[in-house]
C-alpha cells in the first residue's frame, strides 16, 4: 500500500469493485479497502448451519461473531446488542466481492415505472416517497454494461415483455427445471406474462471462465465452477491487471479525513500489518464509499470534524434514513409428482404481471420459484400451521413433501420512510473502538398492503398450478436491510432531502462519492444487485468525465 | 440422563425403514452442539429431561426411557411446546437433516431418505 493514490474505493462488494475497475483503467491509481479478506470456494464451505441462508449459528463469510455488533431497537422500543447472525443484525457478506460471492445472483433492472414512483402513485403520508433523479432510459446503457461486463443469463424476447432493451444478453437464459413448464402453463391460463429469471451465472462458458454445474448451493455459498459472476472474479481481476489498483483486504476504514477547510483528502483504516492491526492514514484526490447502505453510513457519519459536527454527508441530517430492503412474501404447495431433480440454481420463471397497476395498492413486486433449499431449511419453513414437527408424521412428511414442494416467492417494493433509520451509537464499538451503527424503524402501511395483495396472487399460481395443500405466512412491519439494503443516502436534486446528486456525488464535496444500494431512491419490487452493478458504472464514468 | 437423551431424540425422529435420530449421529451432532455453539441449551434441555423423567416415574413403575414408545409419545406431547423441548426437537432435526460436517446424518441418510441430490461439485464430479 503507497501513501496516497488518485482514489480511494472503500468496500469491494457489487458496487465498490466496480468502479474501481473503471477507475483503474481510465489510468487512475486506487487503493480498493476490503474489511473481509479474500476467500475460495473451499473456505466459505457448505456449511449448512452456518451461512447467509441459515444462520443461526454463524455465517461463513464475515463478519466474525465476536467484535462486530451492532444496535437494534425493535419495534417495542427495545434495546438489543446483536451479533452478526442474529436478526435485527441485518448482515450482508463482508468478505471480498461482499455479497456477490455467496448470491443468488439474480439480475434485475429496476422497470422504468420505478424511477417514477412518486408521479405515479402520489407520496402517502408518512412516506418519503419520491422519483429518482434519473430515468431508466438514463441507466439502461449501464444495465447492459453490467449485463455484459459482469455476465447475465437471460432471454432478451422474453424479457423485452417488461423492458424497452437494446442489446440482447450475453448468454442464453439457464436450462429448464420441473417447476419452469409447470408455473408457466399456469401463469398463461391466468393471463400472466412470465420470463426465465435473468441470473450473474454463466448458462454457457463466458469470458473465460466455466459455465454453472448445477450444483444447487449458489445461495449462500461460494461457486465450485467459479461460474456465478460478482465482483471477486470479474472486474476486480480487471483493475488489478492495469497494475494501478492495489487490494487491501482486511483493511476497515475507521473514518474519512479532511483537511481544515473541511475537504475530503483520505482515509485513516485499521489494516493488518505483520498480522498486527495498525492505524493508517492513505491520501487520496478522491474517496468513494461502497460498504453497503448500513456501513457505508457508518463511516459516513463517523467522519466528524468542526465542519462536518454530524458526519460527511449529514448537513440537514438526512444520511442514514430511508432503510429499505424487502418484505418478502410467498406461498408454498405440494405437486403430485416431483419438482426437484436437484439441478440448481432452482430458481427458474418469474412473472412481473404484478409490480405495477395494482388496484388499491403501491406498486408492487416480482414472483418467481425460490433457490433449491437445504434439507435443513425446509424443515425449518417448510411445514405447514399444524403440521407437527417431531414425531414419525414429521420424518414422514420430509420424505414425502421434499421433492415435490414449490415455493413461489416475491420481494415487495418498499414505500420508504424517514423514520426507518441507520444511526451511530458511540456507546458501543467494534473490536478496534469504532463506534457501531443502531438501526431503527418499521416499514411503512403502504408497503404492508401490497405485500398482503402480492400474497394473494403467489397462492393463485400455485393453486393454478395443481399444488395440494396451498399455504402461506404473514409478514411483520419490522425493518428490513439485510442482503437487500438500500436508501440511506438516496440520489436526488432537493440537498435537504438527499445525500448525492444525480451522480452519486456527495452534496457539498466535489471529491467524495458513494457507489452502493445507499443511493436508491426506492428499492424496486426485485433484487437489487444489478442496479448497484449499473449506478456503479455510472459513478465511475461520471468521476472519470470530471477528473479530466 | 444419556439414555433419556436418546430415548427422547428417537421419539422426535423415531426409526422406521429409515434410522432414528441416533442412530443417524444426532447424539454427535448434539456432544458437539452442546459444548460449542448452542451451549447455552445444554443446562435447560437437562433440566427438562429430569423434569419428564420425574414425571414419567410419578406416572408409571419406571424412568421415560423404558416407557413403551406409545407412552412416551403422550408424555412428550403434554411438554410439546415447552421452550427446551422445542429446542431439543430444532437441534435434533439440524443434527439429522444438515451435513455430515456437522457431526450428524450419517452417511447422508436423511438425504436419501427425502431425495436431497448433495450435489457438492455439480457436474464436475
Amino acid at each position: 500500500m503507497k501513501d496516497s493514490y488518485d482514489a480511494i474505493v472503500v468496500g469491494s462488494g457489487a458496487g465498490g469493485g466496480i468502479v474501481a475497475c473503471v477507475l483503474a483503467e481510465a489510468g487512475q491509481t486506487v487503493l480498493l479497502l476490503e474489511r473481509g479478506k479474500t476467500m475460495s470456494y473451499t473456505q466459505v464451505s457448505l456449511d449448512h448451519v452456518r451461512n447467509h441462508r441459515f444462520g443461526k449459528y454463524g455465517n461463513n463469510t464475515g463478519p466474525e461473531l465476536e467484535g462486530h455488533p451492532r444496535v437494534f431497537i425493535d419495534s417495542a422500543g427495545k434495546r438489543h446488542v446483536l451479533q452478526p447472525h442474529q436478526g435485527g443484525y441485518m448482515n450482508n457478506a463482508m468478505v471480498e466481492g461482499g455479497g456477490t460471492l455467496i448470491y443468488g445472483a439474480q439480475a434485475w433492472r429496476f422497470l422504468p415505472k420505478d424511477f417514477r414512483m412518486a408521479s405515479i402513485y402520489g407520496t402517502p403520508a408518512g412516506s418519503s416517497l419520491s422519483d429518482w433523479p434519473i430515468t431508466y432510459d438514463e441507466l439502461e446503457p449501464y444495465y447492459e454494461r453490467a449485463e455484459w461486463e459482469i455476465g447475465v443469463s437471460c432471454d432478451h424476447t422474453e424479457a423485452s415483455q417488461f423492458w424497452p432493451r437494446k442489446k440482447p444478453f450475453p448468454m442464453p437464459p439457464m436450462e429448464d427445471r420441473p417447476p419452469r413448464p409447470v408455473l408457466r402453463k399456469a401463469a398463461h391460463s391466468l393471463g400472466w406474462k412470465t420470463m426465465p429469471v435473468p441470473v450473474l451465472i454463466n448458462s454457457v462458458p463466458y469470458n473465460g471462465r466455466q459455465a454453472c454445474v448445477h450444483c444447487g448451493c449458489c445461495i449462500g455459498f461460494a461457486c465450485p465452477s467459479d461460474g456465478k459472476n460478482g465482483s471477486q472474479n470479474t472486474v476486480i481481476p480487471r483493475a488489478l491487471a492495469t497494475g494501478l489498483c492495489d487490494r487491501v483486504t482486511q483493511a476497515m476504514a475507521e473514518r474519512i479525513d479532511t483537511d481544515s477547510q473541511g475537504k475530503v483528502i483520505g482515509v485513516t483504516m485499521v489494516v493488518m500489518i505483520d498480522g498486527q492491526p495498525q492505524r493508517k492514514s492513505v491520501r487520496a484526490k478522491r474517496v468513494i464509499v461502497s460498504g453497503g447502505a448500513i456501513e457505508t453510513t457508518r463511516l459516513l457519519m463517523n467522519s466528524t470534524s468542526t465542519h462536518h459536527p454530524n458526519g460527511l454527508g449529514n448537513e440537514h441530517d438526512y444520511l442514514g434514513r430511508n432503510l429499505q430492503g424487502h418484505v418478502y412474501v410467498g406461498a408454498v404447495g405440494y405437486m403430485q409428482d416431483s419438482m426437484y431433480d436437484g439441478r440448481g440454481p432452482g430458481v427458474s420463471i418469474a412473472t412481473l404481471q404484478f409490480n405495477h397497476g395494482n388496484p388499491g395498492v403501491v406498486g408492487g413486486g416480482l414472483l418467481a420459484d425460490e433457490f433449491i433449499k437445504l434439507p435443513i431449511i425446509f424443515w425449518n419453513s417448510g411445514f405447514p400451521p399444524g403440521e407437527k414437527k417431531w414425531g414419525l408424521s414429521a420424518k414422514r412428511f420430509m420424505r414425502e413433501k421434499y421433492v415435490k414442494c414449490i415455493h413461489v416467492q416475491g420481494p415487495v417494493q418498499e414505500i420508504p420512510n424517514p423514520e426507518a433509520r441507520v444511526q451511530v451509537d458511540p456507546t458501543v464499538r467494534d473490536r478496534y473502538g469504532i463506534p457501531v451503527v443502531k438501526l431503527s424503524g418499521k416499514i411503512h402501511q403502504a408497503t404492508s398492503d401490497v405485500a398482503d395483495f402480492l400474497r394473494e396472487k403467489a397462492m393463485l399460481w400455485l393453486k393454478t398450478a395443481g399444488a395440494e395443500n396451498t399455504w402461506t405466512w404473514g409478514h411483520g412491519m419490522g425493518l428490513t436491510g439485510g442482503q437487500h439494503q438500500a436508501g440511506t443516502a438516496r440520489m436526488g436534486n432537493d440537498v435537504k432531502a438527499s445525500v448525492t446528486d444525480s451522480w452519486g456525488r456527495v452534496h457539498g464535496h466535489d471529491n467524495l462519492y458513494i457507489a452502493d444500494g445507499s443511493l436508491h431512491v426506492t428499492n424496486g419490487g426485485m433484487n437489487p444487485v444489478l442496479t448497484i452493478m449499473a449506478l456503479a458504472f455510472r459513478v465511475g464514468e461520471g468521476i472519470v468525465a470530471n477528473s479530466r | 440422563m444419556k439414555s433419556i437423551l436418546i430415548a427422547v431424540i428417537d421419539r422426535i425422529i423415531p426409526a422406521d425403514d429409515f434410522p432414528s435420530a441416533s442412530q443417524a449421529g444426532v447424539m454427535n451432532y448434539l456432544a458437539r452442539q452442546f459444548v460449542g455453539d448452542a451451549q447455552q441449551w445444554a443446562e435447560p434441555i437437562e433440566t427438562g429431561l429430569e423434569s419428564l423423567d420425574a414425571q414419567a416415574r410419578q406416572k408409571s413403575a419406571c424412568g421415560f426411557a423404558e416407557l413403551p414408545a406409545e407412552k412416551q409419545d403422550e408424555l412428550l406431547a403434554s411438554i410439546e411446546s415447552e421452550r427446551f423441548f422445542e429446542e431439543l426437537v430444532a437441534l435434533t432435526s439440524e443434527g439429522f437433516y444438515a451435513d455430515t460436517g456437522n457431526g450428524g446424518n450419517f452417511g447422508e441418510i436423511s438425504w436419501k431418505m427425502i431425495g436431497y441430490l448433495p450435489r457438492e461439485k455439480g457436474d464436475l464430479e
